[in-house]
């Protein structure tokens, strides 16, 4: 039986934000900003890594895709501040297009699209690492 | 270790399947569309019609040149001149010089202040778009556009446009166009901007406008 499902869920997680995240742009037709763009670049890929990985079990992902997650956190973080501080944007990364100061309302009240990316990077990359821990003091206790 | 393999392929086709549905069921709604206030614009087509189309026109932008010049002909043939829908220019002035150009179009659409007219000013736009010098030249003077003028009509009183550009009349009109634009365009204001029922239009091609305006007479029952 597997009791390492930490993986599988962060695959799930991946997989959900990917969509949401479709849909934000494609159904609600919410125009994606740079800051947005580069978020997804960090996500999308996860959706195919961890599904590999969780089909394989191969928790070691962990240290492949760790960096992605914390830079993709990282946007998230800096997006969260410019449209939390009214005004600040020491480095404008957004150039031409859709503004990423400006939040979209996406019906959840005070909760805007980069705080959902940032508890999304933050939760999958949580679970990889415990995944990640838990497989090699396994491995450990193996040796 | 079966299980979980089991488990990843299962919910790999439920996200797919899933995702597939809710895509089907949630594009055949139209995209969101805006308030756009014509009132007192310059209209043509039929004034009932369930179909709005409005036009945020610059006079001496060249791809508002473009844009009169390969599509709106097809799209006045296929749907003005059909009745199918009403069609409102707001003309809007940011390029350097364009003022008295912009202010022209209203004095011709206003020379009789009670009745203003709607076939004039379009007519002069045509005129103006077919006719329009270099977007960086600054040849939007009264002299050249009382020439259009008479070319485009001689029920034009020449004299009367004259006056009416020199002393900037319809100014304080013009900017208020263009600050409503700006307003609904989200601070940037472009031209030519197309809403169809206040949808933007995406892509200013004659596809891209009749594609939009056939959704939304399907939406309004009208096909």
């Amino acid at each position: 039986m597997a009791r390492n499902l930490e993986l599988y869920i962060a695959w799930l997680l991946a997989s959900i934000g990917t969509l949401l995240s479709l849909y934000f742009s494609d159904i609600r037709h919410l125009e994606p900003c740079h800051m947005c763009w580069y978020q997804r670049i960090c996500l999308f890929p996860l959706i195919i890594i961890l599904g590999v990985a969780a089909y394989k079990s191969f928790f070691d992902i962990t240290r492949y895709v760790l960096p992605q997650i914390i830079i993709g956190f990282l946007f998230a973080i800096y997006q969260i501040a410019i449209q939390e501080i009214p005004g600040w944007e020491p480095i404008n990364i957004c150039g031409a297009g859709p503004s990423c100061a400006e939040k979209y309302d996406i019906g959840l009240g005070p909760i805007t699209i980069p705080m959902l990316s940032a508890v999304g990077f933050f939760v999958i990359g949580f679970l990889l690492l415990l995944s990640w821990k838990r497989n090699s003091r396994k491995q450990m206790e193996e040796k | 270790m079966r299980h979980i393999k089991s488990l990843v392929v299962f919910t790999f086709i439920v996200l797919i399947v899933g995702a597939g549905v809710i895509y089907y069921l949630c594009t055949s709604e139209l995209p969101p569309a805006i308030e756009v206030s014509t009132e007192g614009q310059p209209t043509i087509g039929y004034p009932k019609a369930r179909v709005h189309v409005v036009v945020f026109e610059e006079p001496k932008c060249s791809n508002c040149r473009e844009y009169n010049d390969d599509v709106y002909p097809t799209i006045k043939k296929e749907f003005i001149d059909t009745n199918k829908i009403t069609y409102t220019v707001i003309p809007v002035s940011f390029l350097p010089g364009s003022m008295p150009a912009a202010v022209a179009l209203l004095c011709v659409y206003n020379e009789n202040t009670e009745y203003p007219n709607d076939e004039m000013f379009f007519k002069y736009l045509d005129y103006i778009y077919d006719h329009q010098p270099d977007e960086h030249k600054d040849w939007a003077t009264p002299e050249k556009l009382s020439e259009f003028a008479k070319k485009t009509s001689p029920a034009i009183k020449i004299e009367n446009l004259k006056k009416c550009i020199e002393m900037e009349t319809y100014r304080v009109q013009i900017e208020k166009n263009t600050a409503y634009g700006k307003e609904i365009m989200g601070g940037v204001i472009s031209t030519p901007t197309v809403y169809v029922n206040g949808i933007e239009v995406k892509e200013i091609t004659v596809d891209g406008i009749s594609k939009l305006i056939k959704e939304v007479l399907e939406h309004e029952g009208v096909y």
